[in-house]
């Protein structure tokens, strides 16, 4: 009896750990997945914390619930092609929270690869586009140390989804491997919260990363053209300045174009370094966003570091957002001044994050990590009604000032 | 009687779970086809090419890593001696690089006649072998 039971276990023991990356379906095609399991609790009742921004408006875990899994929880499931020796295609669906409660699954990637050279492959069709230095798999989170991106950078400028090319060229120089990726497209539709949606035209970007021994260097670039498509923007801001602009208010009639997110110009800048050394590792990265319209140039950046004891990593992280816009508008009519400077305040995000947490490798394909976010808010230029962070479905109070608020998240992701 | 079948079955698990996990140092090579014009590489070079950090020899000619499955010794001295990444950090290594869609893991093979098989095949391929498996066929680049 004992001795089935221990070759039952043993039996499932190795069931349960594959030798393989993937479920080779025959005919070169393969699928792939990932997920995680993740359960968080916040300390504060006034608010809902996100894990980033294209997360819903209601229904995370503070106000809503003080309990969710909603912020990390997500499965991903992606099949390959090897059509030829140069050719293949990938997709890739991701479910897991998005806007408006819906877990219905995106198509992440749908793409066709070729090998031009041995070191240059082509990419073309819907891509995730590389402008961070996480930006690809970022929902991964089996591939990363932490519970979750730092959500102040992966905020910033979160296109998840671009129709276009890339390159990914990868020359050899001494003892310097190079990445280099520029790619084109244009993200169309974005969701964002409140019924918003971006579309980023030709989006004209590029990053290139060095890596020599233990370190990695990166830097990135793209600019495109913005559209923000707000029906709140329309009735909050568009609206009343158009009224009064038609009442003979100049500079309301001014503004309403020079604001506008109509098709302008935008950029995203990022710097990022790591270093690891299998034992050891610290990597920041630091991004700034600039645009031509109402949405306001903001700086973010981050740091996280930790070590590797046999399955065990404990790590620590910091993480900060800060907006660097005009605290308000005082060039028109009392009411034109008003509507823009609320415009503005609407925007700021202002916060940072000290992070500490423990990841536990409990098989090759399977981590735990049980993570504690102590996140600061802060109003920007100390104007109520701007202290809500990154926090969603505030209160008044909690926007009027500043916010302290602990995460306490557990999650197990996989791969296969 | 019932006993013996105790240990049997118990020894027969603690060895099944285990054999994962206890090294035969065995050293390993680094070896091409024999009629591959490639010489010699160094540690770096073979480690970006099983990484797909890089996707050519010096010469500029294709190179197709062969890995062999991760329950081989050969598998975990050459990841040892190598690329220096434990089973997890190679996971998440090979994770970043397949859900980005920018690359795929090398081909597998199970055994290291397997291997001197398929390299006879393609003077493209690229593997490790146990340094006494070593034959005719093959001709060593890389020995750590």
């Amino acid at each position: 009896m004992i001795s089935k039971t221990l070759c039952r276990l043993t039996v499932l023991l190795i069931a349960l750990t594959p030798d393989a990356y993937a479920l080779d379906l025959g005919h070169d095609v393969s699928l792939k997945g990932f997920g995680t399991l993740g359960i968080a609790n916040s300390s504060t009742g006034n608010a809902d914390f996100v894990a980033n921004n294209t997360q819903q408006f209601t229904g995370g875990v503070g106000r809503t619930n003080s309990l969710g899994i909603s912020p990390d929880t997500k499965v991903g499931l992606q099949i390959d092609w090897q059509a030829t020796s140069r050719l293949s295609i990938t997709s890739q669906a991701v479910s897991k929270q998005g806007m408006e409660n819906s877990w219905v699954p995106e198509l992440q990637m749908a793409f066709a690869k070729f090998k031009l050279l041995p070191d240059l492959d082509i990419r073309a069709g819907r891509l995730r586009p590389a402008i961070y230095m996480l930006s690809d798999y970022l929902d991964v989170n089996y591939a990363n140390p932490w519970i979750r991106p730092p959500s102040e950078l992966y905020s910033s400028a979160s296109i998840t989804r671009m129709e276009g090319v890339d390159f990914l060229y990868r020359p050899q120089t001494g003892p310097v491997s190079w990445l280099i990726q520029p790619y084109f497209g244009t993200a169309n539709n974005i969701p964002a919260l409140n019924n918003t949606s971006y579309t980023l035209k030709n989006m004209l970007g590029g990053n290139i990363s060095a890596s020599l021994d233990d370190f990695t260097l990166r830097a990135g670039y793209v600019h495109d053209y913005l559209t923000i498509n707000s029906p709140l923007y329309n009735t909050q801001v568009a609206l009343p300045l158009n009224t009064l602009c038609k009442r003979g208010d100049k500079v309301a009639c001014a503004e309403l174009p020079a604001i506008a997110a109509d098709g302008k110009d935008s950029s995203y800048t990022s710097v990022g370094a790591s270093w690891d050394n299998g034992n050891y590792f610290i990597s920041g990265e630091y991004g700034w966003l600039t645009s031509k319209s109402y949405l306001p140039t903001s700086t973010q950046g981050y740091i996280t570091g930790g070590a590797r004891f046999g399955k065990f990593t404990p790590y620590i992280m910091y993480s900060q957002v800060g907006n660097n816009s005009a605290k308000s508008f005082t060039g028109g009519s009392p009411l034109t001044n008003t509507v823009i400077t609320a415009l503005y305040d609407n925007f700021t995000n202002d916060q940072d994050t000290k992070t500490l947490g423990l990841r536990y490798d409990i098989l090759k394909n399977i981590d735990i990590k049980a993570q504690w976010d102590r996140i600061d808010t802060a109003p920007a230029f100390g104007l109520p009604g701007t202290g809500q962070g990154m926090f969603v479905n505030a209160t008044p109070a909690f926007k009027n000032g500043a916010n302290t608020v602990d995460i306490f998240s557990v999650a197990v992701d996989f791969v296969f | 009687m019932k006993t013996i079948t105790l240990i049997n079955s118990l020894m027969l698990s603690v060895t099944l779970l285990l054999s994962s996990t206890i090294v035969h140092s065995e050293p390993i090579v680094i070896v091409v086809s024999a009629t591959s014009p490639v010489s010699k590489l160094d540690k770096e070079q073979v480690a970006n090419l099983f990484l797909g950090k890089s996707s050519s020899f010096p010469d500029g000619s294709a190179a197709m890593p062969i890995e062999q499955t991760d329950n081989t010794a050969a598998h975990e001295e050459f990841h040892k001696q190598v690329t220096e990444k434990s089973a997890s950090q190679l996971k998440s290594y090979w994770s970043k690089m397949i859900f980005s869609g920018k690359g795929t893991a090398p081909k597998e093979v199970s055994s290291n006649a397997e291997l001197l098989k398929l390299l006879a095949s393609n003077p493209a391929m690229i593997g490790y072998i146990d340094k006494n498996a070593v034959d005719k066929t093959v001709k060593v680049i890389f020995a750590p």
